[in-house]
């Protein structure tokens, strides 16, 4: 019977009983308790049901958000892991080509300038750091650093001149600074062009420095050609006892005033110091190839004349 | 009344707030478990209230369900008696309503429905739930024909039945 019950509630409450049967049906929840009692569950049972299915839904929902979130935690760190995993990439590539994207870099640069000052020869200055600490360190990334340091600051002259001739009379102990336009060869100017300035350094033991300033027509001294042969020539500087540094594809080396090589260009790192035993032992296990210079200053370039001749042999024994 | 898609979009844009409810249950001392079961709870209210007639929202859907999560974690915690400030207490008995009383009782009703068979379970709220016809619903869980399903469904009924009348002669005593 109560089964019977069971199809007749449904039924009401699906709302598929004739009007007549709705009519009695109603009428007998009136006087039979038990029915409303049964009624009651059954309504009970049918929202409990669709609570279930919505509970359902929420938990899908929730899922769905879990999942959601996980994906996009996942893609956001496949994203730095790959960030990460290019910028080290690019990092290390960079510093693999550093020299010679660099010197790409430094060479367009140097066209702007050298425009400016009628395309002359560029110049860096560089020298050992004389201040301080033992021993100092040329790398070819210190190199380029300071060639844009100065390029920014325009404080290096930009024309150069190797002093080779002039210095047999500038050795004579006196810097000689001339202006421009008043110098020795101003009176062959026909007309005021464009004028370089020269800076040149002699490796004269008294006066230290001596700086020269030189004005040049337009055409360069044939025999500063041999600078452009090398990617970057230093100063004639007295702490290389005249010599000058120069770089070539990331490789350094000396040559005299004349455009000579003195030194081979194949060290990968120049090693000025006071105390070439501990530097040595320093750099025991790099694979770089280190030339250790003696560090001198104030009296001991003295030294470096009377070393004159013999300084090849000293600089390479090491 | 609203759709099932519609809803289902409401409540994905109210389940992006999880973590700030989550964050808001832990500070009245909620456990991080817990804490879910009281938001599934609380988004079910919120639907369930959503679809009858007279229910306005005075505030945003946010705030309504996080005010539902307070009111159910409060009601959860005096159950297992935990030490509450009174103040709040009160605020709790005044929130109280009789439609939140019927929805706990349908609350364990749907409890008991869980110990029913997957298949009646399945039925019962693809039918009353989703409002499914017969024929469908036998395809899905895989009975031969709609009056087959028709049948099966009388026998979950009175099955959900039987087991609601025990457990509340299970439950009386204790009551009493």
């Amino acid at each position: 019977m109560e089964t019977n019950w069971n199809q007749l509630i449904e039924r009401y409450l699906q709302n598929e009983l004739s009007e007549e049967g709705k009519n009695a049906f109603e009428q007998e929840l009136q006087f039979n308790p038990e029915l409303r009692e049964e009624l009651e569950m059954h309504q009970l049972i049918q929202s409990a049901a669709k609570r279930a299915s919505q509970r359902n839904m929420i938990r899908q929902t929730g899922k769905m958000y879990l999942r959601n979130l996980r994906i996009k935690q996942f893609a956001v760190g496949v994203v730095v892991t790959t960030l990460t995993a290019a910028g080290i990439v690019y990092w290390i590539q960079t510093k693999h080509k550093s020299n010679t994207s660099l010197t790409e870099n430094v060479s367009a640069n140097s066209e702007v300038h050298a425009s400016e000052r009628n395309r002359s020869a560029v110049r860096i200055d560089n020298q050992p750091n004389q201040s301080g600490g033992k021993s100092s360190l040329i790398q070819p990334t210190d190199w380029q650093m300071a060639k844009e340091t100065d390029f920014r600051s325009k404080t290096t002259l930009t024309g150069l001149k190797s002093a080779h001739s002039d210095f047999p009379q500038e050795v004579n102990g006196n810097a000689v600074v001339k202006g421009q336009g008043t110098g020795s060869s101003g009176d062959s100017l026909p007309a005021p062009k464009p004028t370089v300035a020269i800076l040149g350094y002699t490796n004269d033991k008294l006066k230290g420095e001596v700086i020269e300033t030189k004005v040049l027509n337009g055409a360069m001294d044939k025999n500063l050609l041999w600078i452009q042969k090398y990617d970057s020539v230093g100063k004639f500087n007295d702490l290389y006892c005249g010599y000058a540094l120069v770089m070539d594809k990331a490789k350094f080396g000396f040559v005299d005033p004349e455009g000579k090589i003195f030194i081979p260009i194949k060290y990968d790192q120049i090693v000025v110091t006071t105390n070439i035993k501990s530097s040595k032992q320093k750099n025991k296990r790099q694979k770089k190839k280190v030339l250790y210079i003696p560090k001198r200053s104030g009296k001991d370039v003295k030294d470096c004349e009377e070393a004159n001749g013999k300084i090849s042999n000293e600089w390479i024994a090491y | 009344m609203i759709g099932t898609a519609n809803m289902q979009h409401e409540l994905k844009q109210l389940y992006r707030k999880w973590p700030d409810i989550r964050r808001y249950l832990k500070t009245l001392g909620c456990d991080s478990v817990g804490a879910e079961d009281i938001f599934q709870e609380a988004l079910l209210i919120y639907i369930r209230k959503h679809e009858s007639s007279e229910f306005e929202l005075t505030v945003e859907p946010f705030f309504y369900v996080r005010n539902t999560c307070k009111l159910l974690w409060y009601n959860q915690a005096r159950k297992e008696q935990k030490q509450l400030s009174t103040e709040l207490h009160e605020n709790i008995e005044a929130a109280e309503e009789v439609w939140f009383e019927k929805e706990m009782k349908i609350r364990e009703v749907e409890s008991t429905l869980e110990k029913l068979g997957a298949q009646c379970q399945e039925l019962l709220q693809l039918f009353y739930g989703l409002g499914w016809n017969m024929v469908d619903i036998a395809k899905k869980i895989g009975l031969r024909n709609d009056k087959v399903a028709k049948a099966q469904k009388y026998r979950c009924l009175q099955k959900a039945k039987e087991m609601i009348q025990e457990h509340e002669q299970l439950v009386e005593p204790i009551k009493a």
